[in-house]
């Protein structure tokens, strides 16, 4: 089966010797997104088409709807990636394209339209981890986190703590072991009749009601583990919420947040010290949650942690994270044949 | 001009190059799960074994279905991908007219069905003779009678019964279910035959060249498949109002 994996045969002019452009593309949930981004750090264009309009109604992602989104979508977002950077096709470097985590139906589009044109185009393909796009959004500000560092990596699929030693290389420490973050708020919102998404909806309600207002519980877990679990706080905020309908939603929101908040920081700081780095990088969708902000910044100050979080719209699904692993990954000298398949479980 | 045909919709996935002449080269492989893997692989392996760069594709024709909803979105996304790139036009062909056309008797009617599972399929009617109320899919040879429907067995065996006519059967859903449309309407009912069971890219490349439509550049945007269901969430949200 022949391959495409010889590198580009365009005479590239625009980007500077030892520097690289790549098109990112990322349809793993309900973001659309495509990206050019030059050495992995410089962000030249991020197209994002959110569904989230659209999949508001059914309070959550529907993945059929997103897959008939995304193909909609996808080439006049990467249309518009390649014109808002003032880029050609001949100009880059390689394409790349989330080929996991995510919903598999979603995946595939942007998988499949990645291998035509890295196919039509000649140029090299890398399948990225999704995972390790949101952990590579802090590549894309300055500073730039030197290595190592300890990671919280929140989002609706994912509650990771991850050690880097150097770039590309990831120690999972720990893990949820039931609901991720993201869900916990997704899923207390509805309860709550909040709508849906929940993040941003919880995060405008508790900042008018009182954190302390209730203790609910913080999971805990064997001693020096730094897995989560946040089914056991989600049960107790449902039942709190029906049986005392006079408390105001304000109250219940924001000491539900700041239970969620306070296990992330206690197992981030505690993975930072366990691992004596002086560095902590947050990333994924729930990061953009204001509390988290606030208390991560507070706390790293106290501790004299050195604290990077992206800002909000690259915590949020996009193209342009990708595009800066697939840089770090081609330095390496990787590339993908056009055999590449989507893996809804990729592992980091 | 060569045109490369992409079908997806079924178990079947084919690729197919054609030019003014006919057939220049044709790749069916059975598995979805091997599609979105092995589909551009299996394209450049068919370009290379011709003696073509991709290059020299001038239309991209690609079966809209109905069939697998992720089938096709990979058939779709890959065509549509090669489009953008080579700067080319591409059509969506339904996978339905495809069938018809390698099965159509001269007189008499025929039937695809494509397995749509839990029994239903999804079903048009063709002719190979022109009409007022039809269709022309393929001038002087193909002509479709109705719309792309998914309709129950039942319902399909009385609409079939109500043309009065000879109906030669094609496509997957056919070697799954018309024993029961025989069982029901007798001998006026012909079963498919072993050839007629897949459809073949090459046909989606042949009706793609003689239709009329090319969608290029941003125009291709809007080509999607012929779902004709909605997903489960939108049906169950319409059941609930």
């Amino acid at each position: 089966m022949k391959t495409n994996n010889q590198q580009p045969t365009t005479n590239n002019q625009r980007v500077p010797a030892g520097h690289t452009l790549w098109l990112g593309i990322e349809t793993s949930c309900d973001e659309t997104s495509a990206a050019v981004v030059q050495s992995g750090s410089e962000v030249l264009s991020n197209i994002i088409a959110s569904q989230v309009d659209i999949h508001r109604r059914f309070g959550g992602v529907v993945p059929e709807i997103a897959s008939r989104q995304h193909l909609e979508l996808v080439n006049g977002v990467v249309a518009e990636a390649l014109q808002a950077a003032g880029t050609e096709l001949g100009d880059l470097t390689g394409i790349a394209v989330t080929n996991g985590p995510g919903l598999v139906g979603a995946l595939v589009v942007g998988i499949a339209t990645a291998k035509a044109m890295a196919f039509a185009a000649s140029l090299p393909l890398l399948g990225i981890n999704h995972m390790a796009g949101h952990i590579y959004a802090n590549f894309l500000q300055s500073p730039q986190p030197e290595f190592p560092f300890v990671c919280l990596v929140v989002s609706g699929g994912h509650t990771d703590i991850v050690y880097m030693p150097e770039h590309l290389s990831f120690e999972l420490l720990g893990r949820t072991r039931d609901d991720a973050a993201g869900e916990v708020f997704d899923k207390t919102a509805r309860a709550m009749g909040l709508g849906y998404p929940g993040g941003p909806v919880i995060d405008r309600l508790a900042a008018e009601g009182n954190p302390a207002a209730v203790d609910f519980p913080r999971a805990r877990l064997e001693e020096g583990s730094f897995d989560f679990s946040f089914s056991g706080l989600k049960t107790a905020v449902l039942r709190y919420f029906q049986s005392n309908p006079d408390v105001p939603p304000e109250d219940t929101a924001a000491s539900f947040q700041r239970a969620v908040v306070d296990v992330l920081a206690e197992r981030a700081f505690r993975a930072c010290d366990d691992k004596g780095v002086e560095r902590l990088v947050l990333a994924g969708g729930v990061a953009v949650n204001s509390e988290l902000r606030r208390r991560f910044a507070a706390e790293a100050e106290q501790r004299g942690i050195e604290l990077h979080i992206p800002a909000p719209i690259l915590c949020t699904d996009n193209a342009a994270m990708i595009a800066s692993v697939a840089h770090f990954r081609y330095l390496r000298g990787d590339s993908d044949p056009l055999t590449l398949d989507a893996d809804a479980n990729l592992p980091l | 001009m060569i045109t490369l045909g992409i079908d997806t919709a079924t178990r079947m996935a084919g690729i197919a190059l054609t030019d003014e002449q006919g057939l220049l080269a044709e790749i069916s492989l059975q598995g979805y799960m091997t599609q979105l893997r092995d589909l551009v692989p299996n394209i450049a392996w068919m370009l290379e074994r011709s003696g073509l760069r991709i290059r020299d594709v001038g239309l991209v024709a690609i079966g809209r279905g109905p069939g697998s909803f992720t089938g096709l979105r990979i058939g779709m996304a890959t065509g549509k991908g090669l489009a953008q790139v080579l700067g080319c036009p591409a059509v969506g062909i339904p996978t339905l007219d495809a069938l018809a056309l390698s099965a159509v008797p001269d007189e008499g009617l025929v039937c695809s069905m494509i397995d749509a599972r839990h029994n239903r399929v999804y079903a048009a009617l063709y002719s190979a003779v022109s009409s007022p109320a039809a269709t022309e899919i393929v001038p002087g040879r193909l002509y479709r009678l109705g719309g792309y429907e998914a309709p129950e067995l039942e319902t399909l065996a009385a609409r079939l019964d109500e043309t009065g006519a000879r109906v030669v059967l094609a496509g997957d859903g056919a070697a799954a279910y018309g024993h029961l449309l025989q069982e029901r309407l007798g001998s006026r009912i012909e079963p498919v035959l072993p050839e007629n069971i897949w459809p073949r890219a090459a046909l989606i490349a042949r009706i793609g060249a003689v239709s009329g439509e090319r969608p290029a550049g941003r125009d291709i945007q809007p080509l999607v498949p012929l779902y004709i269901r909605q997903s489960s969430a939108e049906r169950e949200a319409a059941c609930n109002g």
